[in-house]
This record gives C-alpha cells, structure tokens and sequence, in this order.
C-alpha cells in the first residue's frame, strides 16, 4: 500500500467517512416528503476525493444508484463553472444522461473546501415526487413528456440560491414547496457531509484525503479481485426476449456476454435491442448500477461500497440500445428493464458456480402502482401501492415470500393506503401454489384484490397504472428447480396490460396475481416434513404436492410419504 | 418501611433494598435460576432478610424486572398460539414490510412467525378506514373457529382485523363469542394491545403478546404467592419497557409492556441520578460483555420508541426480527462489549465484534483457554485494568496471556506494530464503532450529541466511556454509585403509570377538536381504571403526535400535564408543532396540510415523597488519601501516564483530582485521561471532566 497510514488508522477513518454520509441520508429521509426516499431508499449520499474517486456512500441507498454515482462526478467536473467553484456553492442537474438516468432524480454537487482549499465533494441524489410532465407512466415516447429538465447549473453561490433557478423549478412541478424543501433538504445534507468531511480530516491529521482514498479504494479493488479470481475463468451467454413493453409491439431482446478472465469480469451486451419509443429505456449509469449489484452481492457484499468496488467490473453496451439508450429516449420506468439485468447475470454465471446464486424472483422487475384521481369536493388524492413476489429459491434455502428483490421496495401499510385514496383491499396474503418447485422452492408471490367503492363521492374514474410483469418471460429455475408462469392482472375478471393507464369506477375490482420465485434443485428431493408443512398451512394444494413433488399429504395427520419418484 | 427491586438477568438476580428510615441502599445479587427464576429471588429475599431482620412482612412495594418475555419470544416458548384475521389478510404477520434486511445479503432469513399458517384463521368481518363497519362477524363461524381451536390444542388466541383502531366493535364482538365458547383461551385484541394504524406493526404485537400472555401468567402468580406465603403485604409492580412500573394484572394482561423491563430499569436510574443533579439531557451509556447500549435522555425524558424488534436473526441488524410496537426506552444495542474479539478482516484493517468470547472461554486474560484477543485484553495490555482486581479480585486476569493475544492476533500481523499500540487500537476502534451507532442513532432523533452528559455504567461502560465520550464532543461524564445493580435501583424509583395511545389520523385543520378532547378523555378513564392506583394524586401526561402530510416522521409534542387530561386548541396544536419543527430542522412549510396521527395519554399515581440517597460523607482528607496505588497506562498519541488508582469506597464529597486516573470499584473502573479530571458529589457520584 502506497500511504504512511497503519491498518488501525485507516479502519477509523474509513469507518467515519461512512458514518459522515449515513449521518447526512439521515436528515435527508427525515424531512423528506418524497415518500419514495423514505420506503424505497431512492436516494445516496456520498463524498468523493479532490481526483473524483468514490470513496463512500450511504448504506441503505438503493441498488439502482450503486454504479451511478462515481459516473456522475466526472460530468460535473467536466463543467467549466463547477471547476471554478468557491466554497459555498452548490451545482445541481438532474439530465439523465450526465447524473442518474431519469428526470425525476435530483443530483445535488457540492465541492468541499477547507479553508479555501478544494478536498473533496458531496454528492446527494435524491429521487423527487415529480419534475413536472406526466404522471408516473410508461407510454411516454420521448424524455421531453417526462417533465422539467435541468442542465448542470449553480443552485447555491456562495451560501446564499441562486433564486432564479428555484423559481424556474418551482414553475414546473407539481407540489412545488414539496419538491423546493426536498431539494433544499439535499443542501442541507451535502454541507453536513461537507462539515464532517473537513472535521475528519482535522481530527484525524490528513492534510489531505488522497492517502486515505488510495487505501480504501486499492484494498477493496483487490479484495474484488481476489473474489473474481476465485471464479472458473471463461465466457458465459444468457438472454432473454421480453413481448409488449408497456402496449409496445415490438420484441426486446436483452443478450449478455460476460468474461471472466484474469481478476476481472467483463460484461458486454452487444446484440441487445435498440431503445424504443416507451419510458422503459436504460443510461448505461443504470446499467452499470444494475449489472454490479449482484456481482458485489455475490462476490464481496461486506465491504462498504467505493469505486473500488466497481473497478473490476467492466460493462459495454451498444449506444443506441435499450441498455445505453441516447438523448432523447423516454427513460422514467428504467426498471422494467434494468431489474432484469441481475437474472441475465445470475443465469449466465449458472454455468459457472450455481450453488452461490439464486433462482428468477416473482418481485422482478419492480411491482408499483398508483391511484389517482380527484373527489367531487376538489380535493385530489395519490396513493402508491408496492406489492412483491416471491424470492427465488437458493442453493441452502427457500425463497422468501413476498420480498422485494433486486429492488428493495417496503409496502404501504394497507390501513395507510385506504386512509389515503379511496380504494379498498379486499385480499392481500400469499398465493398458493405461487413458488416454483425444488429441494428448495422459491418464496410465494402474493394475490391481491382491490375495489374502488360505490360511495366514495369521485368526480371522474380512478386512474391506476400498474407496473410491473414479466412481459413473456418466464420466473427461472435452478439446476432443475421449476421456472414460474407470468402473472395475471385482472380487472372484473378481463386481463388488463401492465404498464398502461387503467380507468376504474366504483365497484371495479382490480385482481393482481404476483408471483412467486423459482425453484433451485430437483423437486423429487425435497424434505418431504416441508413438503407437509406448506400443504397443511394451504400453501400447496394436495393435489399439487403429489403431482409436483410425488408427495401424498395427510393434512389431518400432518404426515406424508412419497409415492412416485417426484 | 422497606422498598425492593428486584431484576432477573441472563447470569445474575439483582436486589436493591432502600431503607426508608436509614435513606440507605443494601445491595444483593444472586444467580438466575433459569428453569425456574422465581426460586433465585426468594434466595436473594432470604439472603437479604438475614440482613436486615424482617424484610418481607415490612415491605411497601417490591418491584420487578425480567427477560421471561423476552426469552420466550427468542426462543420461541411461548404456548400454542392461534391468529383470527380479516378475510383476505392471513398473511400480514410473515409479510412483514416486504423489505430486505440487509441490501448485498441474498442468503438473509426471518425468524419463523409466532403462529403458523395453519392455525391463521380468516374471519369473514371488515371495518372500513373511517370506523364504518362494513361486515360485522357471523357468531356461528366464529363458534366453528372456536371448536377447531380446542382441537388443535390452542391456548391463546390473538384478533387482529383491518381498521381495529378506528373501531374495535368486531374484535370485541369475536371475543364475546369466544369468552362464551372456549372460555379456558387466553385472548389478546389488536384494538386493546395497540389500536393503531399500521396492520403488520399491530398484529405482530398482538400476536407476541397472547404468545406470552398464559407463561408470564402463570409466573407473576408463582411469585404473588410465594410472597404472600412469606408475608408480603405490599404492592407487587413489575417494571415496563418504556418506563413506569405496573400492577400485576396488567402485566397479565399485557406482557408485551414489560418486555424489556431490565434495560428500561438502567434507563429510569439513569434519569433518577440526572434529576438530582437538575441534568435533563444525557446519555446512558452501558457496556458489557457482549454488547453496549446507549438511550438518550432529552428535557428530562428518556426518549421512547415503538420501533421495537424481538427476537432479531442478527442480533444488530434492524428489520431482522418481527415488530413490537408498544412503548420501549429507544435503547440502542452494539455489538461492542468487553468480550468483542478483535481480528485481521480480509482488507488487512482490524475489526473489533460483533463476535463475542462470551464467558466461556471469554477474553484470552481470563486463562480459560480463549486465544483470541478481545477488547478487555487489549485494555489490560494499556493498563487501564488491574489484574488482580477484575470483578473487585475475584477473578484474577492474566496480562501474559492478553499480551500474547493481541501481539498475535492483531499486532504481529501489522508490519512494525507494536504490541501496545495495536491494543490501542483496538480500544479506540471499539470506542469508533460506538461513537459511529451513537451518532447516527441521535441524528436520526434529531437530537444535538454536544448538548448531552454521558451517564455510564455497567462492568465495562466507565472504562470506555472518557474515549467514547471524547470522540462524541461530550465534555461531562457521570458514574453513578451502585451502578452494578442500575436496573434493580432504576424500578424502585419510577412511578407506577400506564399508557393509553390511539390512532386519530386526520388533518389538523378540518379536526373535531370536541371529538380529540374525548378521545384524550377515553384514554384517561382507560388509563386510570389499568392503573388501579391506591389513593393518591394521578396525574395524567399527553402526547399529540404530528406531522407534515407526506412526511413519515411524527414530531411528539407534549400537551400541559394536569389532573385530567387537557382540551387542545387547534391553533395552538399548529403552533406547537411549527415551534418543534423549527427548532428540528430549521424551517416550517405554509402550504403543506399538518396531519395529527397518534395520540397518547399517561396516567401515573403521584408518589408521596421522593427518595434521596442518604449523602455521602464529606471528604475530610486530601484525595491522595483515598489511592490505592498506580498504574503505568498507555494513551495512545497522549503518551504513557503514571496514573494514581483510587478506591472508590474512599472518596469523600468534594473530593478533586485532575489528569490522568483510574478510580476502582468492585464492579468495574473508571478511566480518567490525561487532559481530565474528576470530582465526587454528595451522592457519591463521580462527575469527570473530558477533555
């Protein structure tokens, strides 16, 4: 190692800068009124040395931002009025191709000064309520449906805004003080970050933070390494063909290659479709985000996230495609997309170590609706309702039912749901025979039924748009677990679309069927008391057991016995 | 007039006796009788009695603490538990919040739910948001669920449907049913547990509770008469997690409240000790062997949160256990204790725990065969600890073996470190790890760590507690005598109080503020009749919890105090509320609605006098008399220090010193750096200057 700095002084320092970024999120989720920072931790914080080099980020930040955040910087200081910035100001942007791939994120920057020298920088991207444009959607066709750009831009000098541009964005938002205090709350955060930043650096005797950044960032690129080489080098291939995005005719085909090879990975994505006219498309931030999460999960999920980390990594996707998609592609549901980045991965590296990964889960991509509408008084009403399948099965253990996965989404309350929008659930609880079949089955997906009452006084119908679906893709298995069929989306019994605006009137009943995840081994082996265990908790339907697993089940018993060879 | 407390913990009972005559406090432990804890009290009481002549017959109270509840909860021993639920919802307790624990770990798990599947019953009923009902429970189904409940063997059944908050007119109408068809089942309502909002958080209450509520039952009955056999005629309280002690029956009733009874007990001493000093604001500070627990105390009170976890798959990580929502002190547990081994990580930096020697084979010091260095080694190696007086000399510690612990385990595998300073290091890493939690626990309170006193204790808390303190800006630190028996001490000196909280969720300006007022009434009639207080002065404490729409934080604003619960005024709640935000984040919000969300109302009988400690005598000779020795201890970049070792049992009121010392008692020392120095008060505390 290249600094004077010993192992103890370093796991202090270390330690404190992640304390300093988690300590800063804190406030940041506290105040915030975008409930989507606060229940889908859509939002980061994290400093960088005066070279630009990620050196921590908040803990619990969502998967989507781990890759995004070291890409952003560099963008910013590629800015002439950013690299001539004096203590006190402050940058922002939210161009999805510069900071984190849709409009509705908010990048704060912020350079650190001690005294009046230049050491670091704060980021703090924040994912808003909204930036104007159409509501929560997936049939935008280009980013300018999609609302309120804004280019890299001084949002602070000096201490005091930069008035002009807050008015410009407060013209352009719904819920404008909303939106104005969640940006002001990243300010606010980036100067605590800024302050501990500076109080770590005098408190610990660093004249400067390249010493330190050398050490986290070289030991976590090795231990990176170290796990990669751990690996069977060679090329492994996995696609998949998604039908209908969002009502688009067209097929996407996502196609992945990746090369592990001498301590490091390479992951190109050559042949995948181009971008297409839906709010679907994905920046190769996003990519990146997407395609490093579960490798770091995999490999080395212990050590706090840095650019480190990512080194070893290297991702290539064709400009133009759906997976680097170029200006101006409609970007805003990047997820239906991205979320399936982690499964390509997973089953390519099947080939190589299946035992360490899991099955496809029934909570992939993301599962998210919201319920507008207005009330015949005036009053308007926005509910956001999450709802996640099941986990697939892994190589020790079953799946988790209903969990978030590779998103990490809580659920709304249901009891705060129907507080805020006129919708009653009539069902929300596992749905049997959900989970894919194997010595360890995947977790059970969910079923649930929503009716929008007769009396609730509405002007006009209830505007759900559902997002979510497998679009053609089936829930994959593991050596030999069993894959699981699409979900089902119902309104009074008719399927519906996912990803399209549905109209719902009074007693209108929207059934959702999320599913579970797949399976990982071969069902024949399975622990016949588990077996037992889900069919008398109505989980598995007798019938099924015997049929799947060649398991006959006496429920009042609690007993069964295997009676085929599975 | 005597007064007992009395806390079971993992290895040892604590008994505190207090004197009324003499203001004296007589202190006793004894070893937990796991398979039967109440054996191990009478011990201690008998112990206690050859003392003190009688004791029993002449007591006034005897207050109690335990981890029954916890420990069943744990490890999952509680009875045969069923769960009747809305039609469509029998999952909501193993569904949790839907979110993953840990972001990078893909082999997390949960712990298996209180009631299994099998025995979730679905109840055709449904109560609408606004307290409407919509189906109310056909009697006959509910007598059909009550027939397969006895044949499953169930003893406790908890209901818990949709909306229960609003209007608990179905739950009750399931356990009329039930009271009448299985009379022999322990029953737990949702809107009597917890009425509020947020189904998984109510439920998973609920059901730990009627999953406890026959074992603890029985318990309290075991020692109610054990002390009637022996003479007691006083009141037996038990102790609850978010402060105030209360009468057996509602223990009974509610064992969920007394889940954390023995911390909560720490917590109270804590603030009794501040109160005497006239300090609001402090910081407990408790470090054992396994873990260090660190709760705020702000104007006054001990911050409480209803956040709570039991029976977590990792210990330290939140969201691992299932939710129990009920008042707790917001108590905040590391996995940082004397016992924490250090070692190597695969980056090449140190990490101290959360991996435990635990007692067996403990630190490598202890000589039982434990090779890997722990934090207590590495504070033996600095001189911080006296060999020959660990646990007031009843175990001798062995500086050999500590030394060859860390030389090996940390120091030889660092080029060019040497021994001490790698056993330096790994004290500050430990104090690091809990200067981190604690930092981002109170940023996450939105409470000012500079403005607070450090209050330490337990075997291992005066020992780190300058470093940590030091590393938080904190420039005051406490140790309070008897700190060894805290919880015990800690029950006697709370109120006896019950809590009463609603859900009245609504916007402050279109509230029914008659509707509010009655509301408040109702918890305090409700409040007042679990009190069930002898006579005396109740008085009766409310929070309003507020918040901006769309925020998820509620800001808790407390209503006068008063002899009957007060009626709000609109106008003033909104000032109240824009005063508290300001004063938290620095700005309010004009066009942003204020939503009112729980309510809570605290009965709590008025003692008749306080106690005070009898004071400590005044010093009547220089400090120096009171050294037992010195020490050569090791601070890092401040340098090797002679230190003077002092006996606690010495010191006098008014007694100073100043620079580096370690003040000795049998429970644990207390470390004074350099640049310090300490004072003793006239109860005996120690207030010790950081600096």
């Amino acid at each position: 190692m290249t600094s004077s700095l010993n192992a103890l002084e370093i796991e202090l320092l270390w330690r404190r800068l992640v304390t300093a970024v988690d300590e800063a999120a804190t406030t940041l989720v506290r105040t915030s009124f975008s409930s989507v920072i606060r229940d889908f931790h859509d939002y980061a914080c994290a400093v960088f040395d005066r070279n630009g080099r990620m050196l921590a980020q908040s803990t619990h930040s969502t998967p989507g931002l781990l890759g995004i955040l070291p890409f952003t910087i560099p963008n910013f200081l590629g800015h002439p009025e950013f690299k001539a910035a004096r203590p006190g100001d402050v940058f922002v942007t939210n161009d999805p191709w510069l900071a984190s791939g849709h409009l509705i994120d908010i990048t704060v920057a912020r350079p650190v000064f001690r005294k009046d020298e230049l050491v670091g920088y704060v980021l703090v991207v924040v994912h808003h309520l909204n930036v104007g444009g159409r509501l929560a959607t997936l049939e935008s066709r280009d980013v300018y449906e999609e609302g309120l750009k804004i280019p890299i831009l001084r949002l602070v000098r000096g201490g005091e805004p930069e008035t002009a541009v807050f008015e410009f964005v407060r013209a352009n938002v719904r819920d404008p003080d909303k939106v104005i205090g969640d940006i002001r709350a990243q300010v606010a955060a980036s100067h605590a970050a800024a302050v501990r930043l500076v109080e770590i650096m005098d408190t610990g005797g660093l004249a400067s933070l390249e010493p330190l950044g050398d050490e986290i960032v070289e030991r976590s690129e090795a231990s990176m390494r170290r796990a990669i080489r751990a690996l069977p080098e060679g090329e492994f291939e996995s696609g998949m063909t998604l039908n209908g995005v969002a009502g688009y005719t067209g097929e996407v085909t996502l196609k992945l290659k990746a090369t592990i090879r001498d301590g490091s990975i390479r992951l190109s994505y050559t042949g995948t479709s181009g971008q297409i006219p839906r709010a679907i498309n994905v920046t190769l931030n996003m990519t990146r985000s997407y395609s490093v999460y579960p490798l770091k999960c995999l490999l080395d999920p212990s050590v706090p996230n840095n650019e480190g980390c990512l080194r070893p990594i290297e991702i290539d996707a064709p400009a133009g495609s759906v997976l680097n998609a170029t200006f101006p592609a409609a970007t805003w549901g990047r997820t239906v997309i991205a979320h399936m980045l982690p499964e390509l991965i997973m089953r390519c590296l099947a080939q190589a170590v299946p035992d360490r990964l899991i099955a496809g889960s029934g909570s992939t991509p993301l599962w998210y609706g919201n319920f507008t509408g207005r009330y015949k008084d005036g009053r308007t009403f926005y509910a956001v309702v999450t709802f996640n399948g099941g986990l697939g099965a892994r190589g020790g253990q079953d799946g988790i039912s209903c969990i978030s996965y590779p998103a990490n989404v809580a659920s709304i309350p249901v009891e705060v749901i129907e507080s805020e929008a006129p919708i009653v659930f009539e069902h929300k609880s596992f749905a049997p025979n959900s989970a894919g079949a194997g010595r360890h089955r995947g977790g059970f997906g969910q079923r649930i039924a929503i009716r929008i009452p007769t009396d609730a006084a509405l002007d006009g119908p209830v505007l759900a748009g559902v997002r979510g679906g497998r679009f053609g893709v089936p829930i994959f298995g593991l050596e030999g677990g069993a894959e699981v069929p699409e979900p089902i989306a119902e309104v009074n019994g008719k399927r519906v679309v996912l990803g399209t605006q549905i109209e719902l009137r009074g007693d209108d009943c929207l059934v959702l069927t999320v599913p579970g995840g797949g399976g990982f081994g071969d069902p024949a082996e399975r622990d016949v008391g588990h077996i037992v265990e889900d069919v008398c908790g109505g989980l598995v339907d007798a019938s099924e057991a015997e049929r799947i697993y060649g398991v006959r089940v006496d429920v009042a018993a609690r007993r069964g016995e295997r009676v085929t060879a599975g | 007039m005597f007064r007992i407390g009395t806390d079971i913990g993992g290895t040892f009972t604590d008994f505190v006796v207090i004197d009324d005559r003499t203001r004296s406090l007589r202190l006793e432990k004894t070893l937990t009788t796991p398979h039967d804890p109440s054996e191990g009290i009478f011990e201690g009481l008998a112990l206690l009695a050859e003392q003190t002549g009688t004791l029993l017959p002449d007591a006034a109270k005897l207050v109690h603490g335990t981890t029954l509840v916890i420990n069943a909860l744990i490890e999952q021993k509680g009875v045969k538990t069923a769960l009747l639920t809305t039609v469509g919802f029998r999952d909501v307790i193993e569904m949790r919040n839907e979110l993953r624990y840990d972001v990078y770990d893909l082999q997390i798990d949960y712990p298996k739910p209180l009631v299994p599947r099998a025995l979730r019953f679905e109840v055709a009923e449904r109560t609408l948001v606004d307290g409407r009902v919509q189906t109310a429970p056909d009697p006959s189904e509910i007598q059909a669920i009550a027939a397969m409940l006895r044949a499953a063997g169930v003893r406790s059944v908890a209901v818990c449907f949709l909306h229960a908050y609003a209007n608990a007119t179905n739950e009750r109408a399931v356990a009329r049913v039930l009271a009448e068809h299985a009379p022999e089942l322990a029953v737990s309502l949702s809107s009597d547990v917890l009425p509020q909002i947020k189904e998984y958080e109510r439920t998973s209450t609920t059901t730990a509770n009627a999953y406890v509520k026959p074992v603890v039952a029985k318990y309290l009955q075991r020692i109610t008469d054990g002390l009637a056999e022996r003479g007691f005629g006083g009141d037996f309280y038990v102790m609850q997690s978010g402060g105030g002690v209360v009468a057996t029956g509602v223990a009974q009733e509610f064992p969920i409240k007394i889940l954390e009874s023995g911390p909560a007990g720490g917590v109270a001493a804590a603030r009794w000790w501040g109160d005497l000093l006239g300090i609001r604001d402090l910081l407990c500070f408790d470090m054992g062997g396994t873990t260090a627990k660190l709760c705020t105390i702000a104007r006054g009170e001990a911050l409480v949160t209803d956040e709570y976890e039991a029976a977590r798959v990792y210990r330290f990580k939140r969201g691992s256990g299932f939710a129990i929502s009920v008042p707790v002190f917001d108590l905040l547990e590391i996995g940082t204790g004397g016992g924490s081994i250090a070692r190597i990580d695969h980056l090449g930096l140190v990490k101290v725990g959360p991996h435990s020697a635990g007692a067996m084979p403990g630190p490598a010091s202890y000589g039982r065969g434990g090779t890997e260095p722990t934090v207590t080694d590495a504070d033996l190696v600095l001189g911080y600890l006296d060999p020959d007086y660990f646990l007031g000399g009843s175990m001798k510690l062995h500086t050999d073996k500590a030394e060859a612990a860390v030389k090996s385990g940390v120091a030889d595998r660092l080029a060019g470190m040497k021994t001490v300073d790698a056993a330096h290091g790994i004290h500050e890493i430990a104090n690091e790890d809990m200067a981190s939690a604690a930092r981002l626990h109170l940023a996450e309170r939105g409470e000012d760590v500079g403005a607070l006193t450090m209050i330490a204790y337990g075997g291992a808390g005066p020992v780190h507690a300058y470093g940590l303190a030091r590393k938080l800006g904190i420039k005051r630190l406490i140790v309070p005598p008897a700190a060894g028996v805290m919880s015990a001490l800690g029950m006697l000196v709370e109120d006896l109080a019950i809590e009463r909280a609603r859900t009245v969720k609504a916007a402050v300006a279109t509230l029914d503020m008659d509707g509010l007022a009655r509301v408040l009434e109702e918890l305090g009639t409700e409040a007042r009749t679990l009190l069930n207080a002898p006579a005396g002065n109740v008085e009766f404490a409310t929070v309003v919890e507020m918040r901006y729409r769309g925020q998820g934080y509620n800001v808790r604003i407390a209503l006068p105090t008063g002899s009957a619960p007060p009626k709000p005024e609109r106008s003033s709640l909104v000032e109240q509320f824009e005063t508290h935000y300001r004063q938290q984040y620095g700005r309010v919000y004009t066009d942003v609605e204020i939503e009112l969300v729980n309510v809570r109302v605290v009965a709590r009988l008025q003692p008749e006098h306080r106690f005070e400690p009898q004071l400590v005598p005044p010093a009547k000779s220089d400090v120096l008399e009171a050294r037992k020795g010195s020490r050569r201890a090791y601070f890092g970049k401040d340098g090797m220090h002679d230190c003077p070792v002092f006996d606690r049992y010495r010191l006098g009121a008014g007694h100073v010193y100043k620079g580096a010392a370690f003040v000795e008692e049998r429970e644990t020392t207390t470390l004074i750096g350099p640049a310090g120095g300490f004072s003793v008060n006239e109860y005996g505390m120690l207030v010790v200057d950081v600096a």
